[in-house]
């Protein structure tokens, strides 16, 4: 007879969890967002794609900036008239990306997918790996078991991590593969910085669902008002978000091509690798400190 | 190293199932549990006690749930805290939760492999397991194979004593096993504890009931308000309480037929009754209720509700506070 072992308890503890949160509805959810993000990269490739037959249709007739442009850039022209930019058309025509891939990427895959769909990915397997345990009241029989609490913290954590690499990284390649050549010129630009969100999103998702009462509910309030808002707001304030930070390892991916933010005085962007090191900390950072605080943690009310 | 191997075997197999010393735990500003001492060495040993008393608590404590406020908990020589002190520990919780879409087996089966062991082990013990509390019979054969959404509360009872039992625990904690079962399912659910026990496996159980208890615990510990009562062999607690009134109501249409029929017989010493009920006090209740039968029987009287008030308990809680 084998002798029990702590690691193999553990390893069938993260295996339990990779079972139980796929085989869930929010699988259900996961393939339906990742459905949409493709669909949304169908649409674009029919419709706005420089190379499509639509969009050459258009450029015979219409003028150079605007038929890029249009009716994408009106509002980025309302704005830049309202924040009293020089001229607008001008400043249009400076940041007007020619390439498919650029326009594809900071259109698709920068601004849905990153800034909407991978947080939303991340949310719905990590808040839920303890999260879930709680709510259903199931969590009493892992803590009667003969595990280390911080280990079991790092065990679920270890079960979500390939679900999150097939919804994000895996989604992601879908997109890409959804919008035709540009996409798949696009996909080196893109899967590092997903791949560094997923894990600091997963991370702190994992962290929320393990510490927060309603981590579902604390996790889309995150997502929407500190990555979405925050995130967005001009000034240093974003650097403490994750899409920032996924996005800085975007433009400098994709630099060589002349992939840029709109106006970088504002975005005051940081290299790739400096993006990809803060990512990488964080996400250390945030998994040691909710080992921590899920160790000393005292679990009263779950019976 | 080999020579700290020796003293630490013997300590595992010659130091006391569960050893408590000083035991508090406060939430806050509340006490949860006060200055407990407790010695298990073998057998069952009921907690017992109110709603809100502090078992619950003991328990969590004594399967390294909750860290102590003050005091230790040592299974077999250990720490509670300690790995090794809860391999030797199997907990049945109060709380009705499983992982809704494994079958009973594979929950039990999971439950084993999260303790440490290898596949086939796991496979093997879940099935002796399985056995042990009756899910493997030729009549209910598909039992352990039902997802346990669809399982009845006795089958779900059965199948958290299972995974408690499985790794062969030599100290099996269960919060409230019998609730909410009904009477042969309880029967049937104590055979089970039973059979632990004679196995040598010491068991601690609560139960705020103290009727289901005398059918099965050695020795009763009652605890009220976080502190230890009373820690006595039930004999002890019977000669407490033998010869204390005890007061039977019933709730009948034939409030005063009935009355009238008893309220002369030895066994009674005292009668009220209204318009609904009569109150009968008897120091033999188990005679008064086969009296009872008797007129439902052979005089046609109707009983609605016949109930016999825990007085034991009450009993008990009158003489610890006393004490």
């Amino acid at each position: 007879m084998k002798e029990p072992k702590e690691f193999r308890g553990l390893l069938a503890l993260a295996k339990l969890t990779a079972r139980r949160q796929f085989w869930t509805k929010k699988t259900l959810l996961a393939i339906a967002l990742i459905v949409v993000a493709c669909l949304s990269a169908v649409r674009w490739r029919a419709l706005k794609d420089p190379n499509s037959v639509r969009q050459q249709l258009r450029n015979s007739r219409t003028p150079e900036w605007l038929r890029q442009n249009w009716p994408d850039r009106l509002i980025t022209v309302a704005l830049a008239a309202a924040l009293r930019v020089p001229s607008p058309v001008e400043y249009v025509r400076v940041n007007y990306k020619p390439n498919p891939t650029l326009y594809f990427a900071e259109e698709n895959a920068m601004r849905l997918f990153v800034g909407f769909f991978l947080p939303i990915l991340c949310l719905l397997y990590a808040a839920a790996a303890l999260g879930e345990e709680y709510e259903e009241r199931t969590f009493v029989y892992v803590l009667a078991r003969p595990l280390t609490l911080w280990k079991v913290y790092l065990a679920k954590g270890l079960g979500i991590a390939p679900l999150l690499a097939v919804a994000t990284v895996g989604g992601s390649g879908l997109l890409c593969l959804s919008a035709g050549s540009a996409g798949r010129e696009a996909w080196p630009l893109f899967w590092p910085a997903v791949a560094a969100g997923a894990l600091a999103y997963g991370s702190l998702f994992l962290m929320i669902g393990a510490l927060a009462p309603k981590p579902m509910v604390v996790g889309v309030g995150y997502a929407f008002f500190f990555e979405f808002i925050a995130g967005n707001l001009p000034g240093t304030i974003k650097r403490a978000s994750i899409s920032f930070h996924c996005r800085c390892m975007m433009y400098d991916a994709g630099s060589h091509l002349g992939f840029q933010p709109l106006s970088a005085r504002q975005f005051m962007p940081i290299s790739g690798e400096l993006a990809l090191i803060v990512l990488v900390t964080m996400s250390v950072m945030l998994l040691g400190f909710g080992a921590w605080r899920f160790h000393r943690r005292e679990y009263r009310d779950l019976t | 190293m080999t020579a700290p191997a020796i003293p630490d075997a013997m300590e595992r197999t010659t130091a006391p199932a569960l050893v408590i010393r000083d035991l508090s735990k406060w939430y806050g500003p509340v006490i949860g549990l006060n200055q407990v001492n407790l010695t298990i060495e073998r057998g069952i040993v009921g907690v017992v006690g109110p709603n809100g008393a502090g078992k619950s608590t003991l328990l969590k404590l004594v399967t390294g749930q909750l860290r102590p406020s003050i005091g230790r908990v040592r299974v077999f020589g250990r720490s509670v805290r300690s790995l090794e002190a809860r391999r030797d520990v199997g907990y049945c919780p109060d709380v009705d939760a499983f992982y809704e879409e494994m079958t009973g087996r594979e929950f039990v089966r999971a439950m084993l492999r999260l303790s440490g062991f290898a596949f086939d082990e796991a496979v093997a013990r879940a099935d002796r397991a399985i056995a042990a509390v009756g899910m493997n019979d030729t009549a209910v054969s598909q039992r352990a194979g039902k997802r346990l959404r669809g399982c009845s509360k006795g089958m779900r009872q059965r199948i958290k004593l299972a995974q408690a039992i499985a790794h062969e625990p030599r100290l099996l904690v269960l919060d409230e096993p019998l609730s909410g079962l009904d009477p042969v399912g309880r029967r049937e659910f104590a055979d089970l504890i039973t059979g632990q026990a004679a196995s040598g496996t010491a068991v601690l159980m609560s139960s705020h009931v103290l009727t289901e208890l005398r059918a099965l615990a050695d020795r009763v510990v009652l605890i009220s308000e976080g502190r230890l009562l009373a820690d006595q062999r039930l004999e002890t607690f019977d000669r407490t309480i033998d010869g204390r009134p005890v007061k039977v109501v019933v709730e009948s249409p034939d409030v005063r037929r009935i009355a009238g029929l008893l309220a002369e017989s030895p066994l009674v010493s005292a009668v009220e009754f209204d318009e609904l009920e009569v109150t009968f006090s008897t120091a033999n209740p188990r005679a008064l209720c086969e009296e009872l039968g008797k007129i439902v029987r052979e005089r046609g009287c109707r009983i609605e509700r016949l109930d016999v008030p825990e007085q034991w308990a009450e009993a008990l809680f009158d003489r610890a506070d006393g004490a």
